[in-house]
């Protein structure tokens, strides 16, 4: 995990490729597909899954995730604090 | 060759255009030049130059960088903070955050972060126990937030350990409103007295009492009645005041505790 992260939007289509690269895929409803052709559940929302528009792209080796603003301040407690402060 | 007909330049021109290029503009460049998938012969290239701006990149990607950004700078707010001190494992701590995000959107309101809020709160109501974790968002909301860190403070002071704090914390998300009390300009004495008297005989453990501005005198006035009848005294219950002021307006604090002995 980068020491530094800086939060970034990025349009659709370029969200879609970068899933892409990662063998991810978007299906026709908008949902992530992960590279087993699955849909990846929300880790909040019981029952429903990730879609394009509402989750986060993280640093390294891609991974996705929720979009609220408590699963970023989550990322922010776990990945990035703790990075800036054993560093 | 069919691709080219998705490419203007070929994917070599295109490899060494993005090689110097950082991740959000390679991946625009791309789009821009009809890449819409690497399932494409000849693009394992470009796949791998993407995987390996990814794996440098220090980019996290989400909706709204603003409101991200706002999330990690609330790093330094005092009351989180304070949070972070007394309570930093606690379960729920990230919902806090959230709730720091909701101030600030209570305070630069508009339709739009009106709008936002009310999404933000309709995603925590829709988890399990959704109704639990909107309490605690909507705390760091109150004014009575900081009362209550203060609280908490004087406990760890005292040595209480930290699960303890987290307890405490938890039966306050249950209570506060219940407990607490914000004093407006139209209420009396009476009706502070009166609060107090009923939190009393309810037997409550904690409760607070809020002014500003005006009714801050109205606070201390209630308090010296309940001083001089002996109230407090007679009921076994501790109060703890704290004077402050928020610009030039007087704010005052009142917290009383029931004395177990």
């Amino acid at each position: 995990m980068p020491k530094k992260i800086i939060f970034e939007e990025l349009g659709k289509e370029e969200r879609a490729l970068l899933l892409k690269a990662f063998d991810y895929d978007v299906d026709n409803d908008g949902f992530i597909i992960d590279p087993h052709g699955s849909r990846i559940p929300s880790k909040e929302q019981p029952y429903q899954f990730l879609r394009i528009e509402d989750s986060m792209l993280i640093p390294g080796s891609l991974e996705v995730a929720d979009a609220t603003p408590t699963a970023i301040a989550k990322f922010i407690r776990e990945k990035v604090e703790v990075a800036e402060s054993t560093c | 060759m069919k691709r080219w007909k998705w490419l203007s330049p070929p994917v070599e021109v295109i490899l060494e255009t993005i090689r110097t290029l950082p991740l959000k503009e390679a991946l625009a460049y791309l789009v821009a030049n009809g890449v819409k998938a690497f399932a494409v012969e000849g693009y394992a290239a470009l796949k791998k130059a993407i995987q390996d701006k990814q794996n440098e990149s220090q980019y996290a990607f989400v909706p709204n960088k603003n409101e991200a950004n706002c999330l990690l700078n609330f790093a330094r707010d005092p009351n989180y903070r304070e949070v972070l001190i007394l309570i930093p494992n606690y379960r729920f701590i990230d919902l806090i955050r959230t709730g720091l995000l909701i101030d600030w959107y209570h305070k630069h309101h508009s339709p739009a972060n009106r709008e936002r809020v009310t999404q933000i709160k309709l995603q925590i109501a829709n988890r399990p126990n959704g109704r639990k974790l909107l309490k605690i968002a909507d705390l760091p909301t109150t004014p009575f937030f900081s009362v209550i860190l203060r609280y908490l403070h004087q406990l760890k002071v005292t040595g209480y350990p930290r699960h303890f704090l987290e307890e405490e914390f938890e039966e306050f998300v249950e209570m506060w409103q219940h407990a607490s009390k914000m004093v407006q300009t139209e209420d009396t004495v009476d009706d502070v007295v009166s609060f107090c008297k009923k939190q009393i005989d309810q037997g409550s453990k904690t409760f607070f009492v809020l002014g500003m501005k005006t009714a801050s005198i109205t606070v201390e006035n209630a308090l010296q009645e309940l001083v001089s009848k002996k109230i407090l005294e007679r009921k076994n219950y501790d109060y703890l005041l704290t004077k402050s002021e928020i610009g030039n307006a007087p704010r005052i604090e009142l917290m009383f505790s029931f004395k177990s002995d």
